[in-house]
């Protein structure tokens, strides 16, 4: 492995003033992905800037209004046992419960998660389902946008240089959400997902107003489908059309085939196991 | 008896859980310098020229080696045909090949000045498929020919056979034609295996040092060390005096350490550098390094109506990869049980050792066997489903049975295989026939469960020589050359020592290998340990206890006979105060209480295979294992859960039965990852999954709901206390017994290539619905 400096901010704009110094320069936050990369020879940063020492950014609140609100620094163990995921975005916590095994959820962090890219992860179709933003904070100032546009494809997401991910939000949910998170590996239980399935109903005043299915891992971006109208036979054809329409990466862990057959039957299950939970 | 028998706790288990014991990567050598090495990025080609001049330059990098280097030394190695060079010479043979490597004060010199060496390549031809390697079109890997060194494999060997084929094995009898012209029926199948990782978490690694030009003292976690001096001994023109190879705490070997894999360089790098030299493989290089061989099996069985195996013709192909190692070898025990642990009248088994253009593999757990049984055990469900027979009937009819004359032409003793079978089966609940009847199905899951055995040798022949000392405290230090993987091997040891002398285990150290202490030993492999070095071991302590008893009854003026061993010392039996503590004996013995008593064995079993006829006696002792399995198949999306499994072992005599859980349980979990999810996947050569990220190994979240390992103690007559291998066991019969439970829980759905990923599953059915819908 190559050397590299490691630089070590406090503040979040004195980071990013770091990273805005070129393109050797990396942010690093859990490191999990990273240093595979930088041993692997695919990354050759000559500094890294650590984010895990920032002051205050791991922290996981939820406003007045009940938007919840994660620092990006916040270990995807700490989103996973949080009481406020827990208790009101319990798909999120059993997300990152599944993801890698617990001596990788204590380091990566749901920041560098994000920003790594990779579309096998669990956490980001989630997100997407959630309609979660990122902030991002860069040296010209802080934007946010909604997680679906942040990724942009394999290892692509809309983060430029001199810019981190800060936090992300997810927004108040009107009346209740119902449904899962379903993962499904096709080799080692700790293995990166072959497909990640988020099925959630929600419910106004105990009636089903909407239907989400999000697809993850399966292509290069999360598929986010929302069904206003939903009914059994809606849901139903909700994974038909999900299936048809992913364009589905070819790998070790299957074929583009067998993977649109999987969000086929693995949709309609989780949908239906959504179903069962809103109208039981 | 106390020590045998009995779970004594594992002796090198503390360090290893406290973090203090230390490995080889942990030692640190005044003046030490780090090694990387330039690989081959091409499957084949020629090497036109390598230039090392910059890295050379590179400030830091202290030496750089090349073929140039090999000058004046044997370049080529290798434990049966001496095919491998030490660097490359002039050409490549897989993707990983060394080809250059450097010696730098730092790792990270090394690995730049990796990067500034020169090298033109001329690609050539490539091929990597075993069969189509095989065949006598294919571009040939090696041109040249190697003489072996070791003469019990010239002899038992086909060596030389033509193409790519490094060796052939052939066993049968009787008439094969006439056996399936009088069969009721006849199945013929093929089955595949493909290559895995042995996994062991601590990669290759050595450290090498020349105390002078004539003496290379190397540490390496070898599972052979005293194979390895001689290898070494053999590459730099030394006696074997001049090498010690030294072996401490090893994280890991399952085969893939028995051989020399990257100690030569390390020495040559070592001696061009005077300085001692340090290489740790990076995980990536591992998978260059060393694997299981992938296999393909042709498998022809004629039966009768009544289930009796009449005929049976098996051809297998191994993919050594580029260089043999011990691959003829491991062939050959893959071919006299290739029919598997049956009576079967007429046979005729055939094996091929067949180089390819894939990084060489060398001995997995089972070698030979996992390929073939995989196949056989198949087969026997097929049959059965064919005949509406229990499968656990059609086997039990069919087994081995004591004294039965085999394939090559030995009579077999110490055959637990029916009890093994019977256990295995009632421990997961089986029920007879309806294991195979089209099961009760719950929305997408099905159940089923399904059984396997399997017999393997035990390398032969061999010697094991160890030597037991007595010291004036009344402690006992064994001295031997057998290697602690995790295996257990020093507690069993230690056991059998402690009971050969009525000493209490924690009286009695057991030696790490270091060839300038440590006498002769084979290898730890093959599940060879307890029985030879076992039997060595107690033979040791028999003598430093008969020496002990003399000088007692010389002293006590009474017959041997009337005195007992006990850690204290020896006493007259039914008299304790007539009796001599330890110091007391060596002062009768030397007169003086100083000094040792020593007590030694060469244990050595005869044998071995005439190569022609395939005949002869193939292993010092057999040993059989059977695995149950129960899964739930979801037949949408292929998935498989394994609710239920027992292994059962014939292991002669438990030396310590918890360790023989522990070894049984964890091969359990290996071979199910090798079932389901493991395989080293290469395009053109190149490895497509060739990190720990891509390539899974199961963990502990993969583990059945359930597990038992259960033990049948046949007592072997030359084992020490009974006690036969048991190491590999359980590794052939895991992956045919899931493939069985997954077969049955779809109503005879068979996948015949491993692993059983849930796209093969899913595919199986669809292809089985389209049939019968055909049929319609
Ligand atoms: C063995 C293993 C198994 C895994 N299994 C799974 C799995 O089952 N499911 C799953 O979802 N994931 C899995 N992962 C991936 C894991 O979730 C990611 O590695 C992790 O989330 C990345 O977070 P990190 O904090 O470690 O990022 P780092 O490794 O620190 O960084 C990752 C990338 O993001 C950049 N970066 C980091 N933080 C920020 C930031 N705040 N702003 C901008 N850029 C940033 C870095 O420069 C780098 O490019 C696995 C990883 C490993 C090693």
């Amino acid at each position: 492995m190559r050397n590299f400096d490691l630089l070590e901010p406090k503040t979040v704009d004195e980071a990013c003033r770091m990273l805005d110094a070129g393109e050797d320069v990396r942010p690093v936050s859990g490191g999990t992905a990273l240093l595979i990369l930088v041993k692997q020879g695919l990354l050759r940063p000559q500094v890294l800037v650590n984010l895990k020492k920032l002051e205050g950014t791991n922290a996981i609140t939820r406003d007045g209004a009940g938007a919840v609100r994660i620092e990006a620094m916040a270990t995807i163990h700490e989103v996973e046992t949080s009481p406020v995921v827990r208790e009101h975005l319990p798909v999120l916590a059993a997300a990152c419960h599944q993801v890698a095994n617990i001596r990788i959820r204590h380091l990566a962090t749901i920041g560098g998660n994000l920003a790594h890219g990779d579309h096998q992860s669990d956490p980001p179709g989630v997100l997407v389902a959630l309609d979660a933003e990122v902030e991002l904070s860069g040296t010209r100032g802080t934007r946010a946008m909604k997680v679906t546009d942040f990724l942009l494809g394999t290892y692509e997401t809309a983060l430029e240089t001199g810019e981190m991910v800060t936090a992300v939000t997810v927004p108040p949910v009107r009346g209740r959400l119902v449904g899962d998170y379903l993962k499904f590996t096709t080799g080692s239980s700790e293995e990166r997902p072959c497909a990640g399935i988020t099925a959630l109903v929600r419910l106004e005043d105990d009636r089903p107003v909407e239907a989400r299915l999000a697809v993850g891992a399966v292509a290069a971006r999360p598929l986010l489908l929302c069904e206003t109208d939903p009914t059994e036979g809606a849901l139903q054809r909700m994974a038909e059309h999900a299936a048809d329409e992913m364009d589905a990466i070819p790998d070790l862990r299957g074929s583009a085939e067998y993977k649109r057959h999987l969000v086929r039957v693995l949709g309609c299950r989780a949908l239906a196991a959504a179903w069962k939970e809103a109208c039981p | 008896m106390s020590a045998v028998g009995s779970d004594v706790p594992r002796v090198d288990g503390n360090a290893k859980v406290s973090g203090s014991a230390q490995y080889t990567a942990d030692i640190e050598l005044p003046g030490m310098l780090h090694a990387k090495a330039l690989r081959s990025p091409h499957p084949h080609a020629k090497l036109v020229s390598v230039d090392v001049s910059k890295a050379a330059a590179l400030p830091g990098v202290i030496a750089v080696v090349t073929r140039d280097d090999l000058e004046g030394l044997n370049p080529y190695y290798g434990a049966v045909v001496e095919d491998q060079p030490v660097l490359a010479m002039e050409r490549v043979r897989c993707v990983g090949d060394v080809v250059a490597a450097v010696a730098a004060e730092e790792r990270e010199i090394a690995e730049e000045a990796v990067e500034l060496i020169e090298v033109e390549y001329e690609p050539l031809p490539a091929v990597f498929d075993v069969v189509e390697a095989a065949a006598p079109e294919a571009p040939i890997i090696h041109e040249e020919r190697f003489e072996t060194q070791a003469a019990i494999f010239r002899e038992q060997l086909n060596l030389n056979a033509g193409g790519n084929v490094c060796s052939v094995f052939r066993a049968g009898d009787g008439d094969v034609d006439a056996g399936f012209a009088e069969a009721d029926g006849i199945f013929e199948n093929t089955y595949r295996m493909p290559p895995v990782q042995h996994g062991h978490i601590e990669p290759h690694v050595a450290t090498a040092v020349w105390e002078s030009p004539n003496r290379l003292v190397v540490h390496t976690p070898c599972q052979n060390a005293v194979g390895l001096q001689e290898q070494l001994a053999r590459i730099f023109n030394l006696p074997e005096s001049g090498v010690r190879v030294v072996v401490p705490h090893v994280g890991g070997g399952y085969g893939g350490k028995t051989h020399a894999r990257l100690e030569p360089v390390t020495a040559l790098l070592a001696r061009k550098a005077g300085r001692p030299v340090q290489w740790v493989l990076t995980r990536e290089e591992v998978f260059l390094t060393g694997r299981r061989y992938g296999g393909f099996v042709r498998m022809k069985t004629g039966f009768k109506r009544d289930g009796s195996l009449v005929a049976r013709e098996v051809e297998v192909f191994y993919d050594l990869g580029a260089y043999a190692l011990s691959g003829p070898a491991n062939a050959k025990t893959g071919s006299y049980v290739a029919s598997g642990p049956y009576r079967v009248p007429n046979r005729r088994l055939t094996t091929y050792a067949v180089y390819t253009n894939l990084p060489p593999a060398g001995p997995y757990r089972g070698v030979g066997v996992p390929h073939v049984a995989w196949a056989y055990e198949s087969e026997m469900d097929r049959i059965a489903r064919h005949l509406r027979m229990d499968p656990l009937e059609l086997r039990l009819k069919n087994l081995l049975q004591e004294g039965d004359i085999f394939v090559t032409g030995e009579s077999l003793v110490s055959v637990g295989i029916s009890d093994c079978l019977r256990q295995a089966a009632a421990g997961i609940g089986w029920r007879g026939r309806e294991e195979q009847a089209d099961g009760a199905t719950e929305g997408s899951l099905r159940r089923g469960k399904g059984l396997a055995v399997i017999m393997k040798s035990t390398t032969t022949p061999t010697a094991s020589a160890a030597s037991v000392r007595l010291n004036g405290d009344g402690s006992v230090m064994l001295l031997t050359s057998s290697t602690e993987m995790g295996q257990g091997v020093r507690t069993c040891l230690a056991q059998i020592v402690a009971e050969g002398l009525g000493f209490p285990v924690e009286r009695v150290t057991v030696s790490a290998p270091d060839t300038d202490v440590t006498p002769y030993d084979k290898s730890t492999s093959s599940s060879r340990t307890t029985f030879h070095m076992g039997n060595a071991a107690l033979r040791a302590a028999e003598e430093v206890r008969d020496q002990l008893l003399e000088a007692g009854a010389r002293a006590l003026e009474v017959d041997k006979a009337d005195l007992e061993l006990a850690a204290t010392g020896v006493s007259v039996r039914g008299v304790p105060d007539r009796s001599l503590t330890i110091p007391q004996l060596l002062r009768v013995k030397y007169g003086d209480a100083v000094g040792s008593i020593f007590g030694s064995c060469n244990f050595q079993v005869k044998g071995g295979l005439d190569p022609k006829t395939g005949k002869g006696k193939a292993a010092a002792f057999w040993f059989f294992a059977a695995c149950a399995a129960e899964v739930e198949v979801d037949a949408e999306t292929g998935k498989v859960r394994v609710l239920d499994i027992a292994t059962s072992v014939d292991v002669g005599k438990a030396i310590n039965p918890l360790q023989c859980w522990l070894q049984n349980e964890g091969s359990m979990l290996e071979a199910l990852g090798a079932a389901f999810f493991e395989e080293m996947v290469f395009e053109q050569g190149q490895p497509v999954n060739g990190t720990l990220l891509e390539y899974m190994l199961p963990s502990m979240e993969d583990h059945p709901e359930r597990f038992q390992s259960l033990l049948v103690e046949t007592p072997h007559p030359d084992g020490p206390f009974g006690a036969k291998g048991a190491g590999e066991a359980v590794i052939p019969a895991v992956a045919p017994a899931i493939g069985n439970a997954v077969a049955n829980a779809l109503g005879g759905v068979n996948i015949t290539e491993l692993p059983l990923r849930p796209e093969r599953i899913v595919a199986a059915l669809a292809e089985r619905a389209a049939g019968a819908s055909r049929d319609k």
